[in-house]
Order: C-alpha cells, then structure tokens, then sequence
C-alpha cells in the first residue's frame, strides 16, 4: 500500500520533483565549479 | 562464556542469507534479457549460471525455514558480511567467462571492485567487452552503493531488518520503519535514473554525435557508476574519453547525487529543507572540499602542471570532485596523476581519506565522523584552557540539535583509526612490494574508502598477496568493520565456544 504522500512519488509529480532535486545538484556543481575558477585564476596570477 | 551456535543460529543465517540471494538472482535477470536483446549469446549462457547459482543457493536458504524467523544482531552483522562475501563470488561468474581475465582471481577482483563502489579494475581489453557484460559491471555497482540488503529490505520486510540495515554501514534511518527507509532510498535512485541518464543520453546523442542507442547506452551506464561513486566506465580511458566539458558537469551531478545522504535527499524532498545547510554533515563536506581544492590547486599552480587557468580548474576541480565523492572517474591517465607530486597529490589524498556522507553511496571515513572528530577536538582544547570545575557541554545539529557524548565520540573515534589502520595495511603491503611510499598510500587509501582513482599500481599484472589485501581493503571500508568484526566473533565462537 502507498500512502497519498508517497504516490507523489509516481508519474508525473516524481519526475518533475527529480527533476528539482537534478537542478538543485546541478547549482552545486556550478558553484564548486565557479570557486574553482577563482581560486585558479587567483593562484595562476600568483605564480 | 563463549556460546557456541546451534544449528538454529545456522538456519536462520541460511534463512535471510535465502531471500537475498533471490533477490540478486532477480537483478541477475536484467543482464539476461540484455544479451538476449543484444544476441550476445556467450554472455548469455555465463548470466543463465550465475542466475541459477544464485536461485539454487536462494531456494536452498529459504527452505531452510527457521521455527523463529526472529534475526538478532549477531545473526544480522553476520549474514551481511556473508552477502558480501558469497555474492561478489558469484557475480564474478560471468566477468570470469568473458575471457577478459587472466585468473578467476582477476575476475573476483573486478567483481569486490564493482559491488564496493571502488573501481579499481584489472581487466583486460574492455574496450571491446561485450555490451550486457559491461553494463553487468555498472549494474553491480549500483546495486552494491544503493546497498544489496538494501534491495532485498525493499522486497521483504520482517523482524531484524534493522540489524541488516546497519550492518551494511548505513548510520540512519529517516523514516520509521526500515522497509519505508529502504523503498525511499529506491525511488530517490529511481527518479535521479531517469532524470541523469536522460540528460547524459542527450548530451551524448546532441554533443558529442553519438548514435541514439550509443548515447543511451554511455548514458546508463555512466549514471549506474556515477549514482553510485562507483567510477567504472564503459570504456578504458573512463571520463576522458568524452572529451566533453558538458558530459563531465552532467556527469558530475550524478556525483553530488550519490555523495549526498539519503537524509540530505529526503530533508530536500519532504523537509525541513534548512536543514539541507544547517547540518554539521553539509558544512563539514563544504569545508574539507574546499580546503583539499585549494590545495590541490595551489599545488598544481606552484608546479606548473597546467598552463591555462581553464586546463587548471577543469582537470583540477573534476580529479578532486571524483576523490572527494568517492567514485574514481578520471580524466586523466594513472602516469599522469603519480606525476602529481607535492601539495597536489596530498590534497587528493586527504580528500579520498575523508570521503563523502554518511549513509550515502559514498566511502571513507565520512563526513558526518569527520565533523565530530573536529568537535571533539575543540572540546578537548577548551576544557584544557578553561578551570577544572568548568564544565564543558558541547552540541551540533544534524536533523535537530543534539549532544555530543562521550559514547558518541568514542564510536566515531575508533571507526576514524580503523580506517586509517586500514589505510597503513595496504600501503605498508605495498611498500614491501617495492612500491614507492606515496603510490603505495594513494592506491592504499583508493582501495580502502572505495574510490577507484588509480596511479598505476592496480593493473593485470600487480602481485596477487596484493589484490587480495586490496579485496580485503574494499570489502572492510564498504561495511564500515561492524559486520567484519561480528563474522570474526561469530566463527570464533563457533571454534572455542560451548
């Protein structure tokens, strides 16, 4: 047996929320990513 | 006094160990039908033995039928090393038939390899194994991140599903009963699947002009190790052969996906989503990846490794992003990595050392230890500073504020030194083989908390004493000791009990 809460896992109303959960990964790489370029940028004008 | 086991304690280890093995036999099916799909009919008949080997064993376990199906903590631990011990023997059937291997040895390696998360492979040739066979290895992975007891709680529930659930290293259960736990663990997998691999597919089938059926197929299997910080690939030369910047920030999210505790998963689902931030575990993760970046850049820098800023972030940022979560993809060759010497080298280091999240699919110490390790370290500091009488009460929030006790530090303690015993074992085996120091840690340290990067040492033709130590290392990392110690207790009794 579901519950109603865990039938918003199915069909539509899951996909829709994993695809929230990949935008909100996705931000998080982007930002690792932009702090890495900073850092790289900071460190190759140092040396 | 030492009780020795009776022929009950036997039946109701052979009972669950049952209803497990029917479960891998199961997922054993989806290699099966892919061969068939794909006539690759040699895979085929080596997956039609692995499936009846592991019904046989199935059938033969649940008929065993204890009167009381009652699984207590000992029983537990016990039958979850067994799982991991049996299946990765089995599984390593069809890996072995493939030709791909010089040894059954060899096979048995890939097959430990696959189901830990690690990644290390000494497989030959992959680029031309067949199809269902690898995607038979990305699917070991997945099922060994998401956890194989994991799986069969999905299926069946029953008394003692708790004992299984935290011996296969999970330290917490968000929901309240182990079988909703597991079923949510399950569908974060499920939707991250459709979600990931339709982006990597078109990536893949737009970027990179792959044929739709090939994106696919790179697709799947690329998320299968990546959910799963596995860092198998589907080709020799694993991420780099994309030569994608776009398919690796794809990839990547299926990184952060696995590295992430299924806790974080559901507080970002269900709420309370602050504490998504507010986490000692987040923070903790936040922080040691930042300082290991900036080391292993400002390495790179000093040494002059790269000669562009965006060569530097790209290959600097993804080798560290992949130790750091554990899985082990690279985009650059073994030789490449060894000749990351210095501050570089340490800083990917320490960061596989620490590893990801708590009952994630990650490996290494862990975050959430790591955190507490630094906690207790400071409370040490403070009473030391502070007068005799003062007493000193320290908290942390993680899902709600909580205390820090002296029980909990002691536990997180002694699993931080295991692992960094485990560490020492395998570089100290490697040094004997002549493997410089550094190399030997590294590969140490890759095998042990389950990442996979690799600086040469693990290849076809490494010592067998040392492909054996490394099995040990990964089997003992993944299950974080407690079900290695209660298999060690329990035939240990079972010798010099009464």
């Amino acid at each position: 047996m579901t519950s109603p809460r865990d039938r918003r896992w199915l069909g539509i109303h899951g996909l829709m929320g994993g695809s929230v959960m990949f935008v909100i990964e996705g931000v998080t790489v982007v930002g690792l990513v932009v702090a890495a370029l900073l850092i790289s940028s900071l460190l190759m004008a140092i040396f | 006094m030492l009780i020795r086991p009776v022929g009950e304690d036997f039946r109701v280890i052979g009972f669950y160990l049952g209803r497990i093995f029917l479960v891998v036999a199961a997922a054993g099916l989806l290699p099966l039908a892919w061969a068939a799909a794909a006539g690759e009919w040699h895979p085929f008949g080596s997956f039609l033995v692995m499936v009846g080997l592991f019904s046989l064993l199935g059938v033969g376990g649940v008929k065993l039928a204890p009167e009381d199906h009652q699984l207590d903590w000992s029983h537990g631990m016990v039958v979850v090393a067994l799982t991991w011990l049996i299946v990765p023997v089995i599984a390593a059937v069809p890996l072995l038939a493939s030709g791909h291997f010089g040894s059954p040895l060899d096979a048995l390696f890939d097959s430990v390899s696959g189901l830990t998360t690690t990644g290390l492979s000494v497989m030959s040739d992959l680029d031309h194994l067949a199809s269902s066979l690898n995607f038979w290895r990305h699917l070991l992975q997945f099922l060994g991140g998401l956890g194989i007891i994991i799986a069969a709680l999905t299926v069946f529930a029953g008394a003692g599903g708790i004992t299984l659930y935290f011996g296969e290293g999970r330290g917490e259960r968000f929901l309240p009963s182990v079988t909703s736990t597991a079923r949510f663990i399950w569908r974060v997998a499920v939707l991250h699947l459709f979600v990931v691999v339709g982006a990597l597919t078109l990536v893949g089938w737009i970027v990179l002009g792959f044929d739709l059926d090939r994106a696919a197929f790179h697709g799947i299997t690329m998320f299968l190790a990546g959910f799963s910080t596995g860092g198998f690939a589907p080709q020799s030369t694993s991420i780099g052969y994309y030569h994608s910047a776009v398919f690796e920030a794809v990839a990547a999210v299926s990184m952060v996906a696995g590295v992430m505790s299924f806790g974080l998963h559901h507080s970002l689902w269900r709420g309370p989503r602050r504490d998504a931030l507010a986490n000692l575990e987040t923070r903790t993760i936040l922080s040691t990846f930042g300082l290991t970046l900036l080391l292993t850049i400002l390495g790179l820098a000093a040494t002059a490794t790269f000669t562009s800023v965006s060569g530097l972030t790209r290959q600097g940022f993804f080798q560290l992003f992949s130790a750091h979560t554990t899985t082990g993809w690279s985009t650059i060759s073994p030789t490449e990595l060894s000749n990351w010497g210095g501050l570089a080298f340490a800083g990917m280091a320490i960061a596989m050392a620490l590893g990801g999240m708590g009952s994630s699919t990650a490996g290494g110490v862990k975050s959430l230890r790591v955190g507490l390790t630094l906690k207790a370290v400071v409370n040490q500091v403070r009473q030391a500073i502070l007068p005799e009488r003062a007493v000193v009460g320290i908290s942390y929030y993680q899902s709600g504020v909580r205390h820090l006790t002296h029980d909990v530090v002691v536990a997180v303690m002694t699993i931080s030194l295991l692992y960094v015993a485990l560490y020492l074992l395998g570089a100290g085996v490697g040094m004997a083989y002549g493997i410089p120091l550094e190399l030997a840690l590294f590969e140490s340290v890759s095998a042990s908390a389950t990442i996979g990067l690799s600086v040469g040492v693990t290849d076809p033709s490494m010592p067998v004493m040392l492909q054996i130590v490394y099995m040990l290392q990964m089997w003992a990392g993944r299950l974080e000791f407690l079900a290695l110690f209660s298999l060690l207790g329990f035939l240990y009794s079972w010798v010099r009990g009464k």
